[in-house]
């Protein structure tokens, strides 16, 4: 083998690595790749240009090797799940569907979207449809309980597809009542997942305050949406719900997705990652790690 | 002129006023009266179909208040016949407006009101009492449900249900969806125990003995004392043939057992639970979790999927878990119907 030709097949090599790496589900081991989702902002707006070089990511504590850093190139799977219980009845249901449709005409064509309606029964409104699509929500009514968490459970266990990121954008107007998997167990299943979730909670009525702490359960929702990347979003009104989505799915687009092999640290159990940015000073909100195969 | 005019609106009072004065009751919403003879008749069925219509359940309860008086006067068949059907005729409108919380309570109560004026107790009031019971858990009225139980022990001290009935409404206080956000976890936690010491005691009464192990299991769950709640549990499937409570245990056993790391027992007992409810979303929803996080992804997604693309609402025990007793409602209003002679 000539040498021109042997680098041009180790190159051919490391980019494949590099593809794959970003494509494989993670979490499974040592060797094998881990991706980490890491929205980057400065002044709230997403900042964007950022190499590997401007990072730092630490896995229980031992600072990594990033070797692949993508943003945007990936196209996008969102789950919107909404809470339809009955407490959403009238004006506010109307405000959802319309909500939907919007978030639809926010996506490319290359991304996707389904619904989930989230009430004690779960039910899948629509399955995945490329972005821009009418969604067909005229006929959703509001009933019964919540069961959020179990909504969610059923959001991130389904099936994906690789290239393709998976957003969970999960809203309610009060709280889960009636899930029989208890919010720790759904955060095992996302320990062990690529999905980010995002949850959107509107405060009772409007003009309610719009302080987390008016939220019941508001820690430990918020815990659990920063664990897998994303956040808790609380509103003081419906008709905020859309810009909400919105920045759910802007913030998750413009997130760069960190990949590195795990070195110097045992494979099992809950690895803590740290995401930092070297320079310049901007809110880096990150995965907040994994589960080790 | 003017006498014309004077006697012309007192014409169309006394007009006015007639109905009122030729009904026996002088209730203030007429129709009220309608309803409950035609109730008393038979023509249940009927009036059934109305009972969740009515707009204020205040209004109904200072109705029915105004009408007892003269519904219930003397003695006899027919009396006590009369008697009993106002009182099932409050039940049943309370339990169509189970979901208005304390207004329905304040209704039940008021049925309780009228059984407690029996000097001599009978096989009704007991029917009555049991059904109100299931009303106001129903309802989610955890107060109320205790009220309820110091009322009924008055009448029926050794009424067999009553521990439990005291317990279930300890444990209500824990529910998610029991006036959420204000209550502190420390104080979650002293009322889980409060309901665990209930339940152990009302399991001690051999006709509560399976629902209250059930329920004590449950709450030991929240409490993570996982080997307590499957010691409990062990208690429950001997003990009873009722489905819905086998599927119970067997779901919540399967959650102590994936909590306790045993996930091949835990992955059976679902599968259990799922022979008994194959559609039931609880069970199938916590065998994928386990699925999923065992690395079966394939088998997880498959479940979750069979939950979300139903297009019928399955029947899931879990669901109707939290309302104690509201589950028998029917069967018990039918019951207290049917013993009206």
């Amino acid at each position: 083998m000539t040498g021109r030709l042997a680098a041009f097949l180790a190159a051919l090599v490391a980019g494949a690595v590099a593809i794959v790496a970003a494509q494989q589900p993670a979490f499974r081991g040592l060797g094998e790749a881990v991706n980490i989702p890491a929205s980057v902002r400065g002044g709230n707006k997403p900042v964007g240009g950022l190499t590997a070089a401007d990072f730092a990511l630490f896995d229980n504590g031992v600072k990594q090797t990033i070797q692949t850093v993508s943003i945007e190139t990936q196209p996008i799977d969102v789950t919107l799940l909404l809470d339809v219980s009955r407490s959403v009845q009238g004006t506010r249901l109307e405000q959802l569907k319309s909500s939907v449709i919007e978030t639809s005409l926010l996506l490319r064509p290359t991304d996707r979207l389904r619904l989930i309606a989230v009430q004690h029964v779960l039910r899948e409104v629509f399955p995945f449809q490329p972005g821009g699509t009418p969604p067909p929500v005229a006929g959703l009514t509001a009933a019964g309980g919540t069961s959020l968490y179990d909504g969610i459970a059923a959001a991130i266990m389904g099936a994906t597809e690789p290239g393709r990121r998976q957003l969970i954008i999960a809203y309610t107007d009060g709280q889960d009542t009636i899930s029989t998997l208890p919010i720790e167990m759904v955060r095992d299943l996302s320990d062990v997942s690529e999905a980010v979730v995002q949850l959107v909670v509107s405060t009772a009525r409007p003009g309610g305050s719009a302080r987390p702490d008016a939220v019941p359960a508001a820690r430990t929702l918020n815990e659990f949406a920063t664990r897998t990347g994303g956040q808790l979003f609380v509103l003081d009104n419906a008709t905020a719900i859309t810009d909400a989505f919105k920045q759910a799915i802007e913030d998750f687009r413009t997130s760069y997705v960190l990949g590195y092999v795990p070195t110097g640290v045992k494979s099992g159990g809950w690895h803590d990652v740290q995401v930092k940015v070297t320079s310049g000073n901007y809110e880096v909100r990150a995965r907040k790690g994994y589960s080790g195969g | 002129m003017r006498p014309l005019i004077a006697r012309a609106a007192i014409a169309a009072a006394i007009v006015l006023m007639w109905p009122l004065s030729n009904n026996t009751a002088g209730a203030q919403t007429p129709w009220v009266l309608d309803w409950l003879r035609a109730y008393t008749d038979g023509n249940r069925a009927e009036i059934l179909l109305k009972l969740p219509t009515i707009g204020s359940l205040k209004q109904l309860e200072d109705d029915l208040d105004l009408i007892l008086p003269k519904w219930v006067t003397g003695s006899g068949a027919a009396t006590e016949r009369r008697r009993r059907a106002i009182i099932a005729f409050a039940l049943d409108a309370a339990a169509a407006h189970v979901d208005q919380g304390p207004g329905a309570t304040k209704l039940v109560e008021w049925a309780c009101r009228q059984i407690r004026r029996h000097e001599k107790p009978d096989d009704f009031d007991h029917a009555a009492q049991m059904a109100g019971f299931a009303i106001i858990a129903g309802a989610v009225d955890p107060d109320a449900l205790e009220l309820h139980a110091v009322h009924v022990k008055y009448q029926f001290p050794k009424e067999p249900r009553l521990a439990l009935e005291r317990a279930i409404a300890e444990e209500l206080r824990t529910a998610a969806f029991y006036q959420p956000g204000k209550t502190s976890p420390g104080d979650l936690v002293k009322h889980r125990e409060e309901a665990a010491r209930r339940f152990a005691d009302a399991a001690k009464a051999p006709d509560a003995h399976v629902e209250a192990e059930l329920r004590l299991a449950r709450v030991n769950l929240d409490l993570g004392k996982m080997d307590d709640a499957i010691k409990a549990l062990d208690e429950v499937e001997p003990a009873t043939k009722e489905p819905s409570l086998i599927y119970l245990a067997r779901l919540f056993r399967g959650m102590a057992l994936d909590r306790l790391g045993r996930v091949d027992e835990a992955k059976r007992s679902y599968e259990s639970a799922l022979q008994l409810k194959p559609d039931a979303q609880s069970a199938t929803l916590a065998l994928a979790a386990l699925l999923f996080r065992q690395g079966d992804r394939a088998r997880a997604d498959q479940l979750a999927r069979s939950v979300l693309v139903r297009h019928d609402e399955p029947a899931d025990p879990w669901w109707e878990y939290w309302p104690g007793d509201y589950r028998l409602s029917a069967e018990l209003l039918n019951g207290v119907r049917g013993a009206i002679q």
